[in-house]
C-alpha cells in the first residue's frame, strides 16, 4: 500500500464503510440479524477512542505549558507552574483507591472547581443585563417586536410576572409555543439538513476538514 | 440637556451591574415570598414520574456539570426525592465527565432522606461511571448497558449490582429522564432512547436552553419539562420539599424586573434622543 | 445543474470582515479569531460542522490579515485544532506571500476546555484584556462562553462579527455583536471564501432537500386536516 493511499484514503474507507454500518443499523429492525455485534462493538470503540482524545488534549495542554515553563515566557510561566501543578494534582487524588471516588478528589470538585466554574458562569448575567440594555433599543418595527417578546417572555419566567398581571404568563407561554417554536422548528430542520449534507461529504470523503486539509 | 441625554444613554455598565447586585442580594436576604405558579411542562414532568408503576426502573441522564450546578442542580435534587417517594428504581448515568461527581454530591445531600425511605445502594439506585463519547455512548447504552458500563462509579462489577440484575438494553427501562446544560443532551436522547425504542422521555434544561426543545415537547416527544430554575421550583413546590430553587425565585424575579426596567429606561432615553427638538 | 455553482446571496456579516480587519490596521490593533468551542470530536457530527465553517472563514480572515500587516491572535479550545489551525494560518500567510510574518504577527492559543468551558471563557476574556482587539470573529459552535467574549470585545471597542448554528447561543450573538451570521450562514460563508465547489454545491443540495421537507410539511398539514394520517404513514 503506498503512502498517499494509506494517508489518504485509507481513512476515507474506514469512515465510509463504519458510517454505512451505523446507518444502516439505526434505521433498520432487529439489525443484530444481519449485523450481529457488529454495532455495538463499532460503539464501543467509538467510546474508547474518544476517551483517548481526552487524554490527548491532557497531553497538549501539559506541552504547551511545559514550552511555557522552559522558555520562562513573561507574564506566563508562573500561572504554567500553577496550572501544572494542580493539574497532576486532581489526577493524583483522582487516581487514589477507584478512580475519582476518593473524598479528596471529590473536595476538589465540590468546593474549588464548582465555585471558580460558576462564577464564570453566573457572570453571564450581569452581561446580559448590559447587553440588553444596548440591543433592545426600538430602532424598528423588528427591535419593537423583538423588546416586547422578551419582556413578556421575561416576566413569564419569574413570578412576578404572575404577581403583576395574569396575562404576562398566558401572552409569555403563547410566544414561547407559537412563534418561538415554529422558528425554532424550522433552524431544527435545517440545521438537520445541514448535518446530513456534512455527513455525506464525510462519508464519500468530500470533506477536506476532517482529515486535517482545508 | 443633550450632553445629560447622551451620558443617561451611554450609562456606564457598571452601574447596571451594581444596580442588579443589590436588587439580588436585597431579596435574598429579606425574601418576599411571591407565589410561584406550577404550569402545565412541570406539571407532566412530575406525572411522568408519580404514575409510573411502583418498582420501575427509570434512567436518570445527568448531563450537566459544575457550571451549571445551581440551575440543574435543584432539578436533580426534586426528581431524585421525588422517585425516591415514589417508590421507583433509578439508574444515575452521565454523559459528561463531571456528571457523576454531581451525583455524589446529590446522593450525599439526600443521605437522610434515602436512608429513611429503606432504600439501600445498588438494590434500588446505582450511579453508572462517566461514558465516553456522547451521542455513540448514548447509543451504546440503549443497545447494551451492561457492556457499556462494565463497573458502576464505584468500581463493582454490573453484573453484580441487583437492580441491573435483569437489564440488558433500553427496553428494560420505563422512563428517561435528561437533565441538561447543553450537548450531549435532550438531542442525543430522542435519537438514541426515544426514536429507536420509543421510550418516554422528560427533561430538565436550562432557562436559555428550553426555547431550543419546546419544539419537541409540543409535538410530544418530550412528555414533560422543566424549564431552567423555575421549573425546579415548580417540582419542588408540588412535592411539597421547597429547597434552593424556591428561595431563589425571588431572586429570579428581582433580576428579571432590573433588566426590563434598564431595557424600559434605554428605550425612554433613545426616543427622547430621537425626538428632542434640534439645537437641544 | 451541472457543472453550475448556484448563486449565493451576499451575507452582511462576511462583508463587514475586511472593513473590521481594515479599522483593525487603522488603529493598529489587533484582530481576535475563534473557530469556535466544540471542536471535531464529541460524538455530534453536525457541530463539527460548525468547527470546519469556521476554519473555512479563518483561511478568509488570516489572508485579509496577512495582506494589511495586522496581528492575528487565535484562540482554540481542543488540542486537536492547533495544527489544523496553524495549518490554515501558515497557507494563508504563505498565498500572501508573507510566509515569514507566521511566527511574528500570528499568534495561535490554547484555553483547553475541561469539564466545562470556563478556562476557555476566562482565557479569552484575560487576552481581550491585555491585547485590546479592533476587530472580534467568532465563526463556530459556541456554548455559554459566547456572550462573556462579545460582551468583552464590546467593551473594547470591537467591531464584533459572529455566526453559529448553536440555538441557545444565536440570541446572545444578536445582542451583543455588530454583525451576526445565523445557523446555515456560517456554512454558506465557509463556502463562499472557500469557493469549494462540493461545498458550494451541496449548500444548494440542502436548499433543494429544504423545499422538499417543507412540500412535505404544507402537504402533511393539508393532509392530516382532511383526515387522512399522513403522521401514520411517515412513521417507520
Amino acid at each position: 500500500m503506498s503512502l498517499p493511499f494509506l494517508k489518504r484514503d485509507l481513512p476515507v474507507v474506514i469512515v465510509c464503510v463504519t458510517g454505512v454500518v451505523m446507518i444502516i443499523g439505526y434505521f433498520i429492525q432487529a439489525p443484530e440479524i444481519y449485523l450481529g455485534d457488529i454495532l455495538g462493538n463499532l460503539s464501543l470503540i467509538a467510546s474508547v477512542i474518544a476517551g483517548y482524545a481526552t487524554i490527548l488534549g491532557i497531553l497538549t495542554l501539559a506541552i504547551v505549558h511545559v514550552k511555557h515553563l522552559s522558555k520562562r515566557t513573561q507574564g506566563q510561566w508562573m500561572y504554567s507552574v500553577l496550572l501544572l501543578a494542580l493539574v497532576l494534582a486532581m489526577i493524583g487524588v483522582g487516581l487514589i483507591g477507584t478512580l475519582g471516588t476518593h473524598p479528596y478528589f471529590m473536595w476538589f470538585y465540590q468546593y474549588p472547581l464548582v465555585a471558580l466554574d460558576t462564577t464564570i458562569y453566573s457572570v453571564l448575567a450581569f452581561y446580559i443585563a448590559s447587553a440588553a440594555f444596548r440591543a433592545f433599543k426600538i430602532k424598528s418595527v423588528e427591535g419593537l417586536i423583538l423588546a416586547v417578546a422578551a419582556v413578556f417572555v421575561m416576566l413569564m419566567n419569574a413570578p412576578v410576572g404572575a404577581a403583576l398581571w395574569g396575562g404576562f404568563p398566558l401572552i409569555g407561554r403563547w410566544i414561547m409555543d407559537v412563534p418561538n417554536g415554529a422558528a425554532f422548528r424550522g433552524f431544527i430542520i435545517g440545521s438537520a439538513i445541514g448535518a446530513i449534507a456534512m455527513s455525506l461529504r464525510v462519508l464519500i470523503g468530500r470533506e477536506r476538514g476532517i482529515l486535517g486539509r482545508t | 440637556m443633550s450632553g445629560l441625554i447622551s451620558k443617561l444613554e451611554n450609562v456606564d455598565r457598571r452601574v447596571i451591574y451594581f444596580v442588579l447586585i443589590i436588587a439580588v442580594v436585597a431579596v435574598l436576604l429579606n425574601p418576599i415570598g411571591l407565589p410561584v405558579p406550577v404550569t402545565t411542562p412541570t406539571r407532566r414532568y412530575h406525572d411522568a414520574i408519580a404514575s409510573l408503576p411502583r418498582g420501575s426502573l427509570v434512567l436518570v441522564g445527568i448531563e450537566f456539570d459544575a457550571g451549571a450546578l445551581p440551575e440543574n442542580g435543584p432539578m436533580l435534587e426534586a426528581t431524585m426525592r421525588l422517585l425516591i417517594k415514589s417508590n421507583q428504581r433509578f439508574v444515575l448515568a452521565s454523559l459528561w465527565s463531571g456528571g457523576p461527581a454531581v451525583a455524589r454530591i446529590y446522593l450525599d445531600k439526600l443521605k437522610t432522606v434515602i436512608d429513611s425511605s429503606g432504600k439501600r445502594y445498588g438494590e434500588d439506585f446505582v450511579l453508572l461511571p462517566y461514558l465516553v463519547g456522547g451521542e455513540t455512548a448514548a447509543a451504546a447504552l440503549a443497545k447494551d448497558l451492561k457492556n457499556t458500563a462494565k463497573n458502576d462509579y464505584f468500581g463493582t462489577p454490573v453484573t453484580d449490582i441487583p437492580v441491573l440484575k435483569n437489564v440488558k438494553d433500553a427496553k428494560d427501562f420505563s422512563l428517561a429522564i435528561c437533565i441538561t446544560a447543553g450537548t450531549p443532551g435532550v438531542e442525543e436522547y430522542l435519537r438514541q432512547w426515544v426514536s429507536p425504542y420509543n421510550m418516554p422521555l422528560i427533561a430538565g434544561a436550562l432557562g436559555v436552553a428550553a426555547p431550543t426543545y419546546i419544539p419537541y415537547y409540543n409535538s410530544g416527544q418530550i412528555k414533560g419539562m422543566l424549564q431552567g430554575l423555575r421549573g425546579a421550583a415548580e417540582l419542588e413546590l408540588i412535592i411539597g420539599a421547597p429547597s434552593s430553587a424556591v428561595s431563589s425565585m425571588d431572586a429570579l424575579s428581582a433580576g428579571h424586573l432590573v433588566t426590563i426596567v434598564f431595557i424600559v429606561f434605554g428605550n425612554i432615553v433613545f426616543l427622547v434622543k430621537k425626538y428632542q427638538p434640534k439645537g437641544k | 445543474m451541472k457543472g453550475k455553482v448556484s448563486k449565493m446571496r451576499s451575507l452582511a456579516g462576511l462583508q463587514a470582515i475586511p472593513e473590521s480587519i481594515g479599522k483593525a490596521a487603522e488603529t493598529n490593533r489587533p484582530v481576535h479569531y475563534t473557530p469556535g468551542t466544540v471542536g471535531f470530536s464529541g460524538g455530534v457530527v453536525g457541530y463539527a460542522a460548525q468547527t470546519f465553517a469556521g476554519l473555512s472563514v479563518l483561511s478568509h480572515v488570516s489572508k485579509l490579515t496577512a495582506k494589511y500587516k495586522v496581528p492575528l491572535y487565535v484562540t482554540v479550545a481542543y488540542g486537536e485544532l492547533i495544527p489544523v489551525v496553524e495549518s490554515v494560518v501558515r497557507e494563508s500567510y504563505a498565498s500572501e506571500g508573507r510566509a515569514d510574518a507566521v511566527s511574528t504577527e500570528t499568534h495561535v492559543l490554547y484555553f483547553p476546555i475541561a469539564l466545562s468551558n470556563a478556562p476557555y471563557a476566562s482565557g479569552v476574556l484575560g487576552l481581550f484584556e491585555r491585547i485590546k482587539p479592533a476587530s472580534n470573529i467568532m465563526i463556530g459552535g459556541f456554548y455559554f462562553e459566547a456572550l462573556a467574549i462579545s460582551e468583552q470585545g464590546f467593551v473594547q471597542g470591537a467591531i464584533q462579527i459572529a455566526g453559529t448554528a448553536m440555538t441557545h447561543q444565536i440570541a446572545f450573538f444578536v445582542a451583543a455583536c455588530d454583525y451576526t451570521l445565523i445557523g446555515e450562514e456560517i456554512f454558506v460563508a465557509g463556502a463562499i471564501v472557500s469557493q469549494d465547489a462540493t461545498l458550494l454545491g451541496s449548500i444548494t443540495g440542502q436548499d433543494l432537500l429544504k423545499i422538499i421537507v417543507i412540500a412535505m410539511l404544507v402537504g402533511g398539514f393539508i393532509l392530516q386536516n382532511l383526515g387522512v394520517d399522513f403522521l401514520s404513514i411517515m412513521k417507520v
